[in-house]
């Protein structure tokens, strides 16, 4: 294990106790900047910074920084600064409600902004976008000012969902460096906060906001990367640490706040969402889209592009991961084993849902990072055209539109290996996880699920494949 | 009540002394916003304008657009006439057109659409006087040609 605390330049970097206010105030302002251009710029998504920075640089950098990483953009969270001032106004005093823990709000929601996505052709609406940007904004203050914690992170917000399952892939996590120190500590300032020796009323440095107990803690699921466990230990006992990425998916020890993965079907759910979603995402941007949504309307007889879209989701999302997981968790239950047979369909659907999460996260990866390395420069001739509107004369020169990045057919193989990746990395966890719950019994067990990692895999590279079809100038017409 | 207004008063100097790193981010935001907004200079109509696709429904491929400028721009000297093809989503490669002067106004520029999909034409004309306008054409449904 290495840990980046401890590193020279980078440890003292990320030690800095103002690292999140500097990088949280920088987002603020770029978000600041994308709503202004947003709402006031002019009204066509590529000439838009609100657009093209919100639906091209800052997802490719979110999944790269993820992959490469960890869960850097939660941690320099803009959001997070906004509602901290608001809390010193207003400070929240009500408890999450119970019915509402776990991912069973957030779920819904995370499903509600893709659909959202495809169906107001947000990357086509500058205006929109921006919108959207407030409405997070929004969010996340009324939630945190009202609810404890890091309520809004942990339960509502879509990107942060994202981001979770993601940084399961990650190579760094949070952990205890030394569980001996951990098992001496009485004070537990990493959970509750450190407070002043001579006034222990008062905290000093907040602990976990979402109660992760370090000693305890394993991976990133629900860890945003804030730092605030570094801060708060008195004992410098907490690590950026490397690891194996992915590793902590077939990990299924009872982790602080979550217990166990295969008991967490909310979890399970929300892996699947983000699997199944990635490769919904990128099919809508494919030629055959247009026929399965004619398709759809004349066999449904739908009247709007909303109605086959809803129809879509509910299909891509609902029922082929639930009849997929149940049908190859029922062929588990039958073929591994004794173990295999006294364990329910339904725990052995969810261990198994997770090793779906690399598949899932390389097709997110091959998506966005075709749009970011294509389509990085355009921030170049986007911004020289923000100055014309803003100037009426090109005081930063005429649109440069000659480079954007890469051409396509340079990041294409890129994708591939991306997708094979994950393929390869979902093959290899379903492998480990039928190696832990059903040794002797191991390739039956898992040969389902290999079959749909298979599938997927296959899907993805089919999706890579097609012809791209732009859609979303319905509000110029 | 005397004493409450000043433990308010405390109160509020606290919250900006604890706060005003948050408070600077916040303004300067709001700030950037704000002069984003008010800087912003309406371009000028561009009304006397007319333009002809050929072919009338483009499939990927090569396509001619002729830019017919009325008067009394049509017979200023010094003009020029850019075209610019975006894709509805930000971030794609753009065609550029070859743009050919044909007299009295008229410029047809040459586009090669690379891919399906939704397009729109950016026309920019900027006059010798330096005034420049700008003219967005809608180009839906671009197809794959047919085998």
């Amino acid at each position: 294990m290495s840990d980046l605390l401890a590193w020279p330049v980078v440890g003292a970097i990320l030690r800095w106790r103002h690292l999140r206010t500097a990088t949280r105030t920088v987002l603020l302002l770029v978000a600041a900047a994308l709503v202004a251009h947003g709402l006031f710029g002019p009204q066509f998504a590529p000439t838009n910074l609100a657009t093209l920075v919100t639906w091209i640089h800052y997802r490719g950098l979110l999944i790269g920084v993820l992959i490469v990483a960890g869960n850097a953009f939660c941690h320099a969270c803009p959001m997070i600064l906004a509602r901290d001032l608001t809390r010193r106004v207003h400070a929240p005093t009500l408890g999450w409600p119970g019915r509402l823990h776990g991912k069973w709000l957030a779920l819904p929601l995370f499903a509600a902004v893709l659909f959202a996505y495809e169906a107001f052709d947000l990357w086509a609406q500058p205006a929109a976008t921006a919108w959207l940007i407030v409405g997070y904004f929004a969010g996340a203050i009324v939630v945190d000012t009202l609810f404890k914690g890091a309520a809004f992170c942990k339960h509502v917000c879509p990107v942060g969902q994202f981001n979770f399952v993601a940084s399961t892939l990650s190579p760094l996590e949070i952990r205890a460096r030394d569980g001996a120190v951990c098992a001496g500590c009485r004070t537990f300032d990493c959970l509750k906060g450190r407070r002043a020796p001579d006034a222990p009323a008062i905290v000093v440095q907040r602990g976990c906001e979402l109660h992760l107990f370090v000693p305890t803690k394993t991976g990133n699921l629900e860890c945003t990367f804030c730092l605030d466990c570094v801060q708060a230990c008195p004992y410098d006992n907490v690590a950026l640490a490397t690891r194996v990425p992915g590793e902590e998916l077939t990990d299924d020890r009872r982790r602080s706040l979550i217990g166990r993965l295969s008991r967490r079907p909310d979890f399970a759910a929300l892996a699947l969402v983000f699997t199944f979603g990635a490769l919904l995402n990128a099919f809508a941007m494919t030629a055959p889209l247009r026929s399965l949504e004619r398709w759809f309307a004349i066999g449904t007889r739908a009247t709007s592009e909303g109605q086959v879209l809803a129809l879509l989701f509910v299909l891509a999302l609902g029922v082929a991961p639930l009849g997929l997981c149940a049908a190859a968790a029922a062929i588990t239950h039958v073929v591994g084993g004794a173990r295999a047979t006294f364990t329910p369909v339904k725990t052995i659907a969810v261990s198994y849902a997770y090793a779906l999460v690399p598949i899932g996260c390389a097709v997110w990866f091959a998506h966005y990072a075709f749009h970011f390395l294509t389509g990085v420069g355009a921030i170049v001739p986007v911004t020289q055209s923000a100055a014309i509107d803003g100037f009426g004369w090109a005081v930063l020169g005429e649109p440069a539109w000659g480079w954007l990045g890469l051409r396509a057919g340079i990041v294409f193989p890129l994708q591939v290996g991306a997708i094979l990746l994950g393929g390869f990395g979902s093959t290899s966890l379903i492998h480990r996880i039928s190696e832990r719950d059903y040794r002797g019994h191991a390739a039956e067990a898992g040969a389902p699920w290999v079959v749909i990692a298979v599938g997927l895999t296959v899907l993805a590279l089919w999706i890579l494949a097609q012809p791209m079809d732009m859609r979303g100038t319905g509000f110029l017409s | 009540m005397l004493l409450r207004v000043a433990h308010a008063q405390r109160g509020v100097a606290d919250l900006i002394r604890k706060g005003r790193i948050h408070a600077l981010a916040l303004i300067a935001g709001a700030a950037t916003m704000l002069g984003a907004a008010g800087c912003r200079v309406a371009a000028p109509a561009f009304d006397d304008v007319t333009w002809a696709l050929h072919p009338a429904r483009p499939v990927v491929g090569p396509a001619t657009l002729r830019v017919t400028i009325g008067e009394p721009h049509a017979a200023a000297s010094g003009t020029t006439v850019r075209v610019i093809g975006h894709m509805a989503h930000p971030g794609m490669v753009p065609v550029i057109g070859t743009v050919t002067p044909r007299g009295h106004g008229v410029y047809d520029a040459k586009m090669n659409l690379t891919m399906p999909g939704d397009w729109v034409f950016v026309v920019t004309v900027q006059l010798a006087d330096g005034r420049r306008f700008e003219r967005n054409i809608p180009v839906p449904h671009v197809e794959a040609p047919k085998p």
